[in-house]
């Protein structure tokens, strides 16, 4: 790959010294970084006026599906390319991926940033979407795997610890985001294309920050006065399963239903979360941006609050937890629009964003359990591929049935309403699948020769 | 190596200023964006 040397792999291995709280940080660098992704709802609006300036000019502008496009397209390539180069990312180690992650990620913005100068909405899709999205893929399973080896007597917190960042990314890049566009917005220019320049080199750098202080364990290595327990849980394996073995097993798809289910009901909201809100309680572009960052909090707190509880629960009550008690939020969301409550809207959308959120930090420590952590993050990169598939059926699904509505004669702040319905019972069908999981059977073990 | 030895090690090795300078570096603009987030959100509570 043409990489330096001091990236590899053997040059990151921590000597008997290194503390393992060094680890979160370089984690959260990459993560805040790449969570920038769910933010990017804050740029839906102003890239629909990038030739109108003050309003979307039809015929000349882009449309509000062709931008949603932009978002389903990072996440489609984050689960595919965590899903191919999830061995290779085992192999080279988490500094290599980091580094790789950086330049895709943001060599993407500054393509994107090309794109928006040129209104061509294809170099977008090239730069932000699929340039960007092989660097979210990459910088996403990096820390969690490592962060898995480094705590294994915590792995829920370990791996909330991980993804927390993540959640946390729009925290930060949706109001840098609205600060860099409003400081850089004239008569001739949204802010975008230069919002996206500065965010690049800016990320970039902490991104390498990241990946300069990130080390793996030795083989062996074990947290000071660990002992592994005597008696495990029934669902939670001492042994280990090979990746190319544990995509083909029934717990591996249930698993990815389960996550895709679940991801795919909190992506609906996270996603379009900003015009959502607009739309519904005709709030201003700054509060809605307020609102995408409020979810992002939950999101974030979520990550590790009900990853960290699912230590003590286990993994299986805990998605019960997230599919029945999501599956009856969802369904009062219409009701809060008819009173018109918004702070019923925010409790509502923020307890379900924190379960989401923790539906992705706790499917590691799920994978953990179940298929031991020899080829952890290789299996937990193909499982992502369910993270891409609900990337194109949550917001794309919001979006067509919302726009139909209206299309239809629905009032705009009613639009919704449908989709919260159908995600609900999404919910409740990724309840009963989760029923189902039961432990990977003896003969799918690997076997030392 | 006894865990107390073990400790020692890992308590002689990693400069606590590292850890801290490390974890000061996401934590900043992570509290910042708590803070604009918290304060943008307000108005949806109070309606203004």
């Amino acid at each position: 790959m043409g990489f330096p040397a001091f990236l590899d792999r053997e040059r990151t291995v921590a000597g008997p010294g290194f503390n393992r709280w060094l680890i979160p940080p370089a984690a959260l660098a990459v993560h805040l970084c790449i969570g920038e992704i769910y933010g990017f709802s804050v740029f839906n609006v102003p890239l629909t006026r990038v030739v109108g300036i003050d309003k979307s000019i039809p015929g000349a502008d882009w449309t509000a599906p062709q931008v949603g496009w932009i978002y389903s397209i990072a996440l489609i390539m984050l689960g595919l390319s965590a899903a191919v180069f999830g061995r290779w990312v085992e192999r080279v180690g988490p500094r290599k991926t980091m580094v790789a992650s950086a330049c895709a990620f943001c060599g993407g913005l500054v393509l994107s940033s090309f794109g928006v100068a040129n209104h061509n909405i294809w170099l977008i899709y090239l730069g932000y979407g699929l340039i960007g999205g092989i660097g979210l893929g990459l910088g996403y399973i990096a820390p969690v795997s490592t962060l898995v080896k480094w705590f294994p007597d915590r792995p829920g917190m370990a791996t909330g610890l991980a993804i927390m960042g993540f959640g946390g990314g729009a925290l930060v890049g949706a109001p840098f985001g609205v600060e860099l566009m409003a400081r850089f917005r004239t008569s001739q220019s949204v802010g975008v294309k230069e919002a996206f320049l500065v965010m690049a080199g800016v990320y970039f750098v902490f991104m390498i920050f990241g990946a300069m202080l990130v080390r793996v364990p030795a083989t062996g290595w074990k947290p000071t006065g660990y002992v592994p327990p005597v008696r495990p849980k029934k669902l939670v394996t001492q042994s280990h399963v090979a990746v190319g073995t544990a995509w083909k097993t029934r717990p591996f798809w249930l698993l990815w239903a389960v996550l895709c289910l679940n991801v795919t009901a909190g992506i609906g909201i996270l996603g379009q979360a900003s015009p959502m809100c607009q739309n519904m309680f005709a709030v201003n572009e700054v509060v809605a941006g307020g609102f995408a960052g409020l979810l992002s909090l939950f999101n974030m707190g979520g990550r590790f609050f009900w990853s960290s509880t699912s230590d003590i629960t286990g993994r299986k009550v805990i998605y019960g937890i997230y599919f029945a008690l999501g599956a009856v939020l969802y369904a009062l969301i219409p009701f809060a629009q008819r009173v018109h409550s918004i702070p019923l809207f925010v409790v509502l959308t923020a307890v379900i964003i924190s379960m989401y959120g923790g539906g992705f930090a706790t499917i590691p420590a799920y994978l953990r359990d179940l298929f031991g952590t020899m080829h952890l993050g290789a299996i937990h990169g193909r499982l992502i591929t369910a993270w891409s598939m609900a990337a194109v059926i949550g917001p794309q699904a919001i979006n067509y049935i919302s726009k139909y509505q209206i299309e239809s004669g629905v009032p705009k702040a009613q639009a919704y309403n449908a989709t919260m319905y159908l995600m609900s019972g999404l919910l409740a069908m990724g309840f009963c699948i989760n029923l189902f999981v039961q432990p990977v059977h003896e003969r799918h073990h690997h076997v030392e020769a | 190596m006894s865990k107390h030895e073990q400790a020692e090690a890992e308590a002689a090795t990693t400069p606590i200023a590292l850890i801290v300078i490390a974890w000061l570096v996401v934590v900043l603009p992570l509290g910042w964006g708590v803070y604009q987030s918290v304060v943008k959100s307000l108005p949806l509570f109070t309606g203004k």
